[in-house]
């Protein structure tokens, strides 16, 4: 196809040369014409033709310049200089300056042609001598200096390797492969030259990369020279793609590989510069906020940069030196360790941080050991500081000396002392510390000698000592709690020092302690105001005074005005606490607002605030426990000393949660450690103590309520002897003195009490309990109702008003007081406990359609059913209720002796019966109504039941059989007595009691001479009389009345007997005290010792009758009991009379002792005693005649007996066993027959002077008589069920000449449920009415 | 709309059968296992005020009756018309409230009268 393309050329030429053309215009288009075809000929390397196509342009133009220098080359090259000479010359003067005759000047041989030319410029060129090639080229170049357009594509590339022709030739061949785009070769050049310049060589790139994949016969130079373009490139990331390209089109290429190596080696390169450079901007601006003090800044850039590059040495150290000024040693010790670690080199500029790192770090290890009272840590501590920095800060070896000495290492702290003032004499410090050692010590004349030398060496130094030495003189003075010593002090250093905060903050503490605030407030205030107010050591020091104050907010808007820089790890850590404790406040505000949730809300702030460290979390539990739980403050208090042993202040905190939540083995346990580990400052101590007193105390309520009085005296003992002043000391006291029976001692202490601490509810208690103890009445009534008035809703004055009540007789008004307790006490347990909140069930109801019982057996405490239902029910009835100590004693009504008289009747005839005469205190254990002593004040319960016992109604009868033997007629009785009770329930205005008593009576029959002349006026007629049956049968009724201490009767002896009396009785119960009973009683009762006294008798002969005596007078009752002993005294005096019965009176007396020698819940009590009676009648009224009363009267009588009584109960069955052994003595004087019928007894003298051999006496004679007595007795009685119960009591007294015995029988059913009061004799009394 | 409801209502039958079971559990006396039903419950419907109320009652059987309280408090929140819910709360802040005034004065906490609400403190101080 080109050779077609070129024939055709070939063709068009010569047509064009043979055609014929107008003569001008023919002329230069002919002359084109033949140059273009000369200039075609040589390109195709065809010098013949083109000389001669040359030679016709010549010949048609002689001045052609170009044909005249081709000419000149071509002539030369075919030898033929002459002619090229010719047309040289020709040349020369057409055109001198044409660059063939430059060539020529330049010594190419004229005839050299093109090729040597070529030739020589191509070896140049390849040679690379580019400049030298160019001038080689110069003879072929036309006269404007362009090569012939054959070569211009070759001459340009090789004028583009000259540094000045490169441009030029880039145009040229941008001109050239523009206007020749099929030219590969033009296009070749054109990239090739491009390629030789880094800033056109990408392009030169992209054309080769053209050039190379397109077939072509350029191809193969293309490749290469894409291959050197990209060798010479100075690569960047954007190239990887071309390199890449190239590799994968050329295959396996070192160099280009290594250079896309170099490639990847310069992108790392080019990251890590670009990295190095972040790097060290971040250090930079690091290092300059550290430089500028910027911490936070600092810190920022550090762990930022850390966080991502983690062992960065730069960062390490640089992190590093901020925690050191950060005074976070342990970590600045630790991340300058490991800036050294990761680069060695940083040694060296490092080991002046690390080992103040260390150094700091080992003071402030010791100083936080010093701070929780590990004196010895901190000692050891300091030490290793002080050892690696001997001439560090004084203040350190100050704190070194500090520990040891209170570590107990008085002599080391001296020598550490004593060194460190070798290095620096004049150390205020040291001076200081050194200065407390020897005042400590008493060393004055020591310590004057060092205060004197520095004085010498700078007297304002020594004023801060003087006044630190004063500050601790102060300090000392108030461990001794010597606050006037302490005040003098300070006010000495503040006007030794009026500017020192610290001063004024201590007298502040100290003027607040003794309550004088406004003066403390107004040092505060000054400080305040002073020209260094808004110095931090002032702020600092005005912040403590109102976190003293627990001002608490006030302390943290003074703290917020320190600057950044004071802020010292003190001021953070005052700064935290106040923080916490005033959320605290805030929680606690909440509270009381009644936002329980925001509380919790505030109060876990506090908590977050405090973190897991042990230093808040005594605030913690505060803050728990001012919300009401206390088991929460106890377990933030063990996860705080899970993680550090809890400081001495802590675990008194902690000791005295224990002892709120009852746990006591803890408490011991923490409070014995604490003692024993001596870590305890004079003011812990003391607190310590306080707890301990509480402890103590409770311990010995403990041991009182369960009886063991002298062990609860011996915990109290030390407590009071340390402590006497505390109120609840005295109280406690007071309630051992109460339950040991000291009632005055008891009361005493509760008037003290109710004097100083009024407002104290547990001292009014314990006041009242004494006053009703030692019955005082009108003290428990006064204090009772202030009680009641101030505490409304305290169920112990509701109770203490109820045994008041009890006191006074008014046991009805008792127990609805005692319901009223109960019903308050209820309701404090119940709201002490979490309320039962409802569920709901899935149906969105709550659980309040079970039946109210249902309801109610769910709500009921411990009625929550646990764990899977057992086959059997456990033993979970009710708790057998404590046996009451009460239930140990019984009444006394229920004596054996219970018919007693003033007297025992005399045996008929001459010999008086001897009964063995007791008084009641010596028959009975206990007098009526005491309350038996018992350690532990009764259960409210058992007070209910003892009392709705008490108040309740019942009915009894009994049968009771007397039998006294004797003459038969005379003083021989047998007594039927059948009471029937019925009493009814006691209400506040008193109770009523009816008893209606059938007797019956028989002495037998007046039978034989002797018997018949001692009995009425028989003796008138020689006793001669028949149907002397002494027998009769009458029925008593009586009404009975009791409201309080009062109590009354009226009632007649037996309708139905021979003398009818109406009796009946006014009697006063009272207790003068816990142990004193006094009781008087104006009464008028039978006399019922024999036939005669108490029926009466009827006399044939004269058909009157006499006897029925009775008495009427009054006696007084004391009683004494001191629980295992006690005793009683009385006296009464009596009028007698009776039908036709001389009057007479009696006077008695008696006494005695006793002492429960053993008192055994199990056993039952045995007592044994001492008594002595004495009663003397006006007249000796014994016998029987008319006139006589036919009752015991002896003028004097005593007697002294042992009695021994057992009593006690078991089960459902109570008894009691009676035996005495006496001697007794009486003496009576004689008597007439008729003793006030003066006329029957004249009657009488006349008929036995009329008669005197008859046996009819005159009188009876006088008589004395000692002799022995003994009486045995018991009683038993069985409890059928809670309210009925059956009985029998039986006696037998025996004497010379006297014999009485006594069944009793008795039913007895009670309306109330008297099962709280075992061991209560209910035999009816027969003495009195159907009330006892 | 209709489906979130439908949704609801399954979900609900779901816990309702749940709830029985976890109040099974509690009036069977057990306790733990009656909370962890009562909090899965919660789990899957964090806003179901009957399962709320219900694991308060549990955890104030357990004495912890600020947790019980504050189970209460958004349970009342979510269903402020629910009669027990109401009662259970204000039965419980009543206890508390008395609770608080029994302990405060052994705390050691001294808080001022409630003239006005204490303003909050400034920000802690990082050390």
């Amino acid at each position: 196809m080109e050779a077609l393309k070129r024939s055709l050329i070939a063709a068009a030429l010569a047509f064009a040369a043979a055609a014929p053309l107008p003569a001008a215009a023919v002329d230069a288009a002919a002359v084109e014409q033949l140059v273009r075809q000369a200039q075609f000929w040589e390109a195709r390397n065809r010098p013949d033709l083109a000389r001669d196509a040359w030679t016709r342009v010549i010949e048609a133009d002689a001045d052609h310049v170009q044909a005249l220098e081709r000419l000149i080359d071509l002539e030369a090259r075919q030898g033929s200089a002459q002619r090229a000479a010719e047309y040289e010359a020709r040349l020369r003067a057409v055109a001198p300056d044409s660059a063939a005759l430059q060539r020529r000047a330049q010594g190419l041989p004229a005839g050299a042609d093109r090729e040597t030319v070529l030739a020589q410029a191509r070896s140049l060129a390849r040679a690379g001598r580019s400049a030298e090639a160019i001038a080689v080229w110069r003879p072929l170049l036309d006269a404007q200096g362009e090569p012939p357009p054959e070569l211009a594509v070759e001459y340009y590339e090789t004028l583009a390797g000259t540094d000045e022709g490169w441009s030029r030739a880039r145009e040229a061949l941008a001109r050239l492969s523009g206007a020749r785009p099929d030219d590969r070769r033009a296009a070749l050049a054109h990239a090739r030259v491009l390629s030789y310049r880094a800033a056109t060589r990408r392009d030169a790139i992209r054309r080769l990369e053209a050039l190379g994949e397109s077939p072509s016969p350029v191809r193969a130079d293309a490749r290469v020279a894409l291959r050197n373009a990209l060798l010479w490139l100075e690569a960047g990331e954007q190239d990887r793609a071309a390199y890449e390209r190239y590799l994968q089109s050329a295959g396996n290429d070192a160099e280009i590989a290594a250079k896309l190596d170099g490639l990847d080696a310069t992108a790392q390169a080019r990251r890590r510069a670009e990295a190095d450079v972040q790097r060290a901007e971040i250090l930079r601006a690091g290092y300059e906020a550290l430089d500028a003090n910027d911490l936070d800044a600092a810190d920022t850039f550090f762990s930022n940069r850390l966080g991502s590059h983690p062992r960065e040495a730069d960062s390490l150290a640089g992190l590093g030196l901020v925690r050191l000024r950060q005074q976070r040693f342990a970590e600045a010790e630790s991340l300058l360790g490991r800036a050294v670690a990761a680069r060695p080199s940083l040694r060296g500029n490092l080991t002046e941080a690390i080992d103040t790192s260390r150094y700091w770090r080992r003071v402030t290890q010791a100083r936080a050991a010093r701070q929780a009272g590990q004196w010895r840590e901190a000692a050891t501590l300091f030490a290793a500081a002080v050892q690696q920095r001997p001439d560090g800060d004084s203040d350190v070896r100050r704190d070194w000396a500090e520990a040891l000495r209170e570590s107990g290492d008085v002599q080391q702290a001296e020598r550490v002392l004593r060194e460190g003032l070798r290095a620096a004499p004049g150390d205020a410090a040291l001076i200081g510390e050194y200065a407390d050692l020897l005042l400590a010590q008493d060393r004055e004349a020591e310590l004057d000698v060092l205060l004197a030398e520095a004085d010498r060496r700078d007297p304002t130094m020594l004023r801060e000592v003087r006044v630190s030495l004063l500050r601790t003189k102060a300090a000392r003075a108030l461990e001794r709690n010597d606050r006037a010593g302490a005040q003098a002090l300070l006010q000495q250093a503040l006007a030794a020092d009026p500017q020192s905060p610290w001063v004024r903050l201590d007298l502040a503490r100290l003027y607040r302690d003794i309550g004088r605030t406004a003066e403390a407030d107004s040092l505060l205030q000054a400080l305040s105001e002073t020209p260094d107010g808004g110095d931090p050591d002032t702020l600092f020091a005005q912040a403590y005074a109102l976190a003293d104050a627990q001002r608490w907010y006030e302390t943290l808007i003074v703290l917020e005005r320190l600057p950044a820089s004071a802020r010292s790890a003190d001021a953070v850590s005052l700064q935290r606490r106040a923080w916490i404790q005033y959320q605290l406040q805030r929680a606690g505000q909440a509270a009381v607002l009644g936002e329980p949730g925001r509380a919790v809300e505030i109060l876990n702030a506090a908590i977050a605030a405090a973190g897991n460290g042990p230093e808040h979390a005594s605030a913690i539990a505060q803050g728990w426990q001012a919300l009401g739980d206390p088991a929460r403050a106890v377990a933030a208090l063990r996860r705080a000393f899970a993680q550090r042993p809890p400081s001495a202040g802590q675990s008194i905190q902690y000791a005295a949660l224990l002892l709120e939540l009852n746990q006591d083995a803890e408490f011991e346990a923490v409070t014995t450690d604490l003692i024993q580990s001596g870590r305890t400052s004079a003011a812990q101590r003391l607190e310590l103590e306080d707890l301990i007193v509480g402890y103590r105390i409770k311990l010995a309520d403990r041991l009182r309520e369960g009886g063991r009085i002298a062990e609860a005296y011996a915990q109290l003992r030390e407590v009071v002897l340390r402590y006497p002043d505390q109120p609840r000391v005295q109280s406690a006291l007071a309630r051992l003195f109460t339950s040991a029976g000291d009632t005055d001692k008891a009361l005493a202490i509760g008037r003290a009490l109710v004097r100083s601490v009024p407002d104290d509810p547990v001292a009014r208690a314990n006041a009242i309990d004494a006053a009703l103890a030692a019955n005082d009445r009108e003290s428990a009534a006064t204090w009772i109702e202030t009680a009641r008035e101030r505490w409304p809703d305290d169920p112990a004055f509701v109770r203490a008003a109820a045994r008041l009540a009890e006191q006074r007789g008014s046991r009805a008004e008792s127990l609805r007081l005692l319901r009223e307790a109960t019903a308050l006490e209820d309701r404090v347990r119940r709201e002490s406990a979490v309320p039962e909140l409802m569920l709901i069930g899935s149906d969105g109801a709550a659980r309040e359609g079970l039946p109210q019982p249902v309801f109610d057996l769910l709500r009921e405490d411990g009625a929550e059913s646990v764990g899977p239902l057992l086959p059997r029910a456990g033993d979970r009835g009710p708790t057998p209720a404590p046996m009451p100590l009460s239930g140990r004693r019984y009444r006394l009504d229920a004596t054996l002796d219970q018919p007693r008289s003033p007297a025992s009747t005399m045996r008929a005839g001459s010999r008086p019966p001897l009964r063995l005469q007791l008084d009641d205190g010596a028959a009975t254990a206990a007098w009526p109504g005491r309350p038996a002593m018992r350690a532990s004040a009764p259960t409210i319960d058992e007070e209910l039941r003892r009392l709705e016992a008490s108040v309740g109604a019942w009915a009894s009868a009994g049968l009771a059989s007397r039998s006294r033997r004797g003459e038969s007629g005379l003083s021989r009785l047998l007594a039927i007595e059948t009471p029937l009770d019925l009493v009814g329930p006691e209400w506040e205005l008193g109770r009523l009691g009816l008893r209606v008593k059938p007797v019956v009576l028989d002495a037998g029959e007046v039978s034989g001479e002797r018997n018949k002349l001692r009995f009425g006026t028989l003796a008138l007629i020689n006793g001669e009389s028949d149907d002397l049956d002494q027998s009769a049968d009458g029925v008593a009724v009586s009404l009975s009345y009791r409201v309080g201490e009062f109590s009354a009767d009226i009632g007649t002896t037996p309708l139905g007997f021979e003398v009818e009396s109406l009796v009946g009785g006014l009697r006063w119960q009272t207790r003068l005290g816990e142990a004193s009973q006094l009781s008087a009683e104006f009464a008028r009762r039978a006399v019922t010792d024999s036939y005669v006294s108490y029926a009466g008798a009827y006399d044939p002969l004269t058909g009157r009758s006499w006897g029925g005596v009775v008495r009427t007078g009054g006696r007084l009752d004391y009683a004494y009991d001191l629980d295992s002993y006690g005793l009683y005294v009385n006296g009464a005096y009596y009028g007698l009379s009776g039908r036709n019965v001389e009057e007479n009176s009696v006077l008695e007396f008696g006494g005695g002792l006793f002492f429960r020698v053993v008192q055994s819940a199990r056993h039952g009590d045995l007592t044994v005693g001492v008594n002595l009676t004495s009663f003397g009648y006006d007249k000796n009224l014994r016998h029987f005649t008319f006139g006589h009363g036919g009752y015991f009267s002896p003028q004097f009588f005593t007697t002294v007996a042992l009695p021994l009584t057992w009593a006690g109960h078991r089960g459902r069955l109570d008894y009691r066993l009676e035996a005495a052994l006496g001697l007794q003595s009486f003496r009576e004087d004689g008597a007439p027959l008729f003793p006030g019928r003066a006329s029957l007894q004249q009657e009488l003298e006349e008929i036995v002077e009329f008669e005197p051999t008859n046996e009819i006496p005159l009188g009876y004679e006088s008589q004395k008589n000692s002799g022995l007595a003994y009486k045995f007795g018991g009683a038993l009685q069985y409890r059928v069920n809670p309210k009925l119960s059956v009985g029998g009591v039986l006696s037998l007294d025996n004497a010379r000449d006297y014999e009485e015995s006594l069944v009793h029988f008795y039913l007895r059913y009670d309306f109330a449920d008297r099962s709280a009061e075992p061991g209560t004799l209910l035999a009816p009394d027969l003495t009195r009415g159907a009330l006892p | 709309m209709t489906g979130r409801l439908l949704g609801l209502c399954l979900l609900a039958a779901t816990a309702a059968h749940a709830d029985d079971e976890a109040t099974a559990l509690l009036e069977a006396g057990y306790v733990d296992s009656a909370i962890a039903e009562f909090e899965a419950r919660l789990g899957s419907n964090p806003y179901d005020a009957i399962a709320l109320n219900n694991l308060a009652v549990t955890r104030a059987r357990e004495d912890d009756v600020f947790a019980a309280f504050d189970l209460l408090d958004r349970a009342a929140r979510l269903a402020p018309e629910h009669p027990v819910i109401g009662e259970n709360r204000a039965t419980l802040r009543t206890w508390i409230m008395r609770r608080i005034e029994t302990a405060d004065r052994g705390s050691g906490v001294v808080v001022p009268e409630p003239q006005a609400v204490l303003p909050p403190p400034p920000d802690l101080w990082v050390p």
